[in-house]
């Protein structure tokens, strides 16, 4: 089988046949890959700016269909359609399972374990989570895998693996950002803009995209912002927010950009109580806080991990909602490519301008 | 192995052998030490309950695991557990929000009968536990490891009247320090509803009760005053020990829909009346929706103290062994099997607190 495989960071990927992935084994399924959407994460591990081991193979939004099942798997079936994301379903027994917070399950680490070998028989490195989905079949623990509609499109299902989740539980399942409350979300990317269509369906108002594209801000529009900001023609945007804030500052500020500065940006533009989400990935060391910043405006900084989102029940959940017309995901989508022209596809998403770019396996 | 077994509502108990089947896959089989009577028990026993005999009732028990069927991970042959009838699958809705004690699938029977008598004729097992037995089996989800140095005595308390009075003011109610409470019924459920208000700040808590006696133990758990039920100047007096507002929270341990009517009326605005104690379920409750809508008073459930069994057990434990949580105090009476339609009798009077069967 074909997979594209990182063998040096900031090279493109390598296109090759003859590799190969492990059975299936206790609790395990083997997935025929359909559609893999290309996240912002993808790019960190690929460029390098988080470490890992090479080779490599990246990809985890993913959608396909069962094609075998290991001993002890009750999740799904062959010939089942599934999403497989970063964020576990739960053993349903360890301490965070009990507490309903299964995203937290301790046996998560051990999902990391790879399971792809290249024609050479080296072992491939899982890259930004446990799902290995630039490859036409990946082998994964149930508890990745949600069984979704068969009407469900899988080029639009694969999305809801990180990028919805990630944004739209943040806003929903991590902050539970009541109705009425004011919401910043920096970054309308492919995340930021389901933080606002998060935020728009819990009731928040107002709801402030702050990019730096226009077109960009234009989208966030249409998935629900009623304010934008952009930074690059706003000379003050802290103060912008202010004013759009009945000139309090938010009450959450959600940073979908993996940058440190952002992280900075956004607690400004909180006000007293607000609560600050750290959702993107960023590299580097948050400095320049003191404790004065926190203790006289009782300011919260939290961030959430793949929208803590409760796998088995929000995955199908937000399945519902797209087939009900309440979640945009068609608009979420640049592009679709064939594995082939992956690297095509990596830098249309590097220069910003999509949203989500699709590699299609069938 | 000997059990005691309903035959007939209202008719003693007969002890008698009968057969335990072996723990099937995820079971796990239990030597009982202990099983306390709850009133849930006398309610089962008079026909106040859904359900018919033949039955073998107690879901309070605390004992030694004896075997485990396969694949079950948590606990080994020898450990000392505690057993409730909180059965939760860790997959469902309920499960999966962390809310097991709400588990789809907490009432459904074992595939197969698991205790038959001598006749062959299979019997329930009340709270799928059955503990007026020598030995039970349950799921391995009903199951929770004790420390080695833990009295079973007090530790078969847990398993269902701790938890429900405790676990219905801390985890169900969440009830905050400085908010006003008052418990209705001072016996094995209520004291513990008084002690779980003392620990989580609670001021004031009423006990109300109609026995002079409980309501002075009400005030050894935590209480910080007193109302006798029968007293007819009873509403004035929570509302002077209040402010002048009716409580914050009313927890009404009492299976009695007198109670439950008494507790809403010593329900302040915007307060929360706590249903707790299970009453004959025959019975219907009525009120008007206007002694609700111009106060906002919120009339809830609470079930089994919505315990996270196998979280919160362990705290309990650690509470009582640090001084924290009386759980000594609550057992007023201790007899053999043989003697259970005795125990049954005084706990349907109401006098003690918890009566239990000790087998070993």
């Amino acid at each position: 089988m074909k997979a594209a495989i990182c063998y040096e960071v900031n090279k493109p990927l390598v296109v090759e046949d003859g590799v190969t992935v492990a059975d299936p084994g206790k609790r395990e399924v083997k997935v025929k890959v359909a559609a893999t959407a290309v996240c912002h994460s993808d790019l960190h591990f690929i460029t390098g700016e988080i470490p890992s081991q090479l080779p490599g193979l990246a990809g985890h939004e993913t959608a396909g269909h069962v094609v075998e099942v290991g001993e002890g798997v009750t999740k799904c079936q062959v010939g089942d359609p599934v999403v497989i994301g970063t964020v576990t379903s739960g053993c349903g027994h360890c301490y965070y399972c009990t507490i309903g917070k299964p995203h937290y399950c301790i046996e998560r680490g051990a999902y990391m374990k790879p399971k792809h070998k290249n024609k050479k028989g080296q072992y491939l490195t899982l890259m930004a989570g446990p799902v290995g989905g630039f490859v036409e079949y990946t082998t994964v623990p149930q508890e990745l895998v949600t069984k979704i509609p068969k009407d469900m499109p899988l080029d639009r299902a694969c999305l809801i693996a990180c990028g919805v989740t990630s944004g739209f539980g943040a806003v929903v399942n991590r902050a539970k950002v009541p109705a009425m409350s004011s919401v910043v979300v920096i970054g309308t990317g492919g995340v930021g803009l389901n933080s606002i269509q998060g935020a728009a369906f819990s009731g928040a108002y107002p709801i402030i995209a702050v990019d730096i594209l226009d077109s960009k801000l234009e989208t966030a529009k249409k998935f629900g912002a009623t304010h934008t900001v952009n930074l690059k023609k706003e000379k003050d945007p802290v103060k912008a927010v202010t004013e759009m804030t009945s000139g309090r500052g938010a009450d959450y500020a959600f940073v979908t950009v993996g940058r440190v500065e952002s992280i900075r940006q956004g607690f400004d533009m909180t006000g007293v109580m607000g609560m600050t989400v750290i959702v993107g990935l960023a590299q580097g060391t948050l400095a320049s806080f003191t404790p004065f910043d926190f203790i006289f405006t009782e300011k919260m900084m939290t961030a959430a991990g793949g929208g803590s989102i409760r796998s088995s029940i929000d995955i199908p959940f937000l399945i519902s909602l797209y087939q009900a017309g309440k979640l945009k995901l068609d608009e979420l989508i640049s592009g679709h490519y064939p594995l082939s022209r992956i690297n095509e596809a990596i830098e249309s998403l590097k220069k910003g301008e999509a949203l989500r770019n699709i590699i299609m396996f069938e | 192995m000997k059990a005691a077994v309903c035959y007939e509502f209202n008719k003693p108990v007969v002890v008698e052998d009968v057969e335990l089947a072996e723990p099937g896959k995820g079971d796990v089989k239990i030597r009982v030490a202990v099983t306390a009577i709850c009133h849930s028990d006398i309610h089962d026993w008079k026909g106040e309950m859904p359900g018919a005999p033949l039955f073998i009732g107690g879901h309070e028990t605390a004992g030694y695991v004896e075997k485990i069927g396969a694949n079950v991970t948590s606990v080994k042959v020898g450990d000392p557990v505690v057993v409730s009838l909180l059965a939760h699958c860790g997959k469902c809705y309920y499960c999966v929000t962390g809310l097991p004690h709400l588990c789809e699938h907490r009432f459904d029977p074992p595939k197969e009968p698991r205790v038959k008598n001598k006749k062959g004729q299979p019997l329930g097992l009340k709270g799928n536990v059955g503990g007026f037995a020598e030995y039970v089996i349950v799921d391995e989800s009903q199951v929770v490891s004790l420390p080695k140095d833990m009295p079973l005595d007090s530790a078969s308390l847990l398993a269902c009247g701790v938890i429900t009075g405790f676990g219905g003011v801390v985890f169900r109610a969440k009830v905050r320090p400085f908010q006003s409470v008052v418990v209705m019924g001072a016996g094995g459920v209520g004291i513990n509803s008084i002690q779980g208000a003392a620990y989580v700040g609670a001021y004031p808590i009423i006990a109300v009760d109609v026995l002079e006696n409980k309501l002075k133990m009400a005030m050894d758990f935590g209480a910080t005053h007193m109302v006798n039920a029968k007293n007819a100047k009873a509403n004035e007096e929570i509302l002077k020990l209040t402010s002048g507002r009716g409580a914050d929270y009313v927890f009404v341990t009492v299976g009695s829909v007198g109670a439950i009517k008494q507790g809403m009326s010593f329900t302040g605005q915007r307060g929360t009346t706590v249903l707790i104690g299970l009453p004959n379920y025959r019975d219907q409750l009525s009120f008007s929706p206007l002694e609700m809508i111009p106060s906002e008073k919120n009339l809830i459930g609470g079930f089994m103290g919505a315990t996270n069994l196998k979280i919160d057990i362990p705290n309990l434990v650690t509470m009582y062994q640090s001084g924290k949580l009386k759980l000594d105090e609550l057992v007023t009476g201790r007899f053999p099997l043989s003697k259970i339609n005795e125990a049954m009798a005084l706990t349907e009077k109401g006098e003690g607190l918890r009566n239990v069967i000790m087998f070993e």
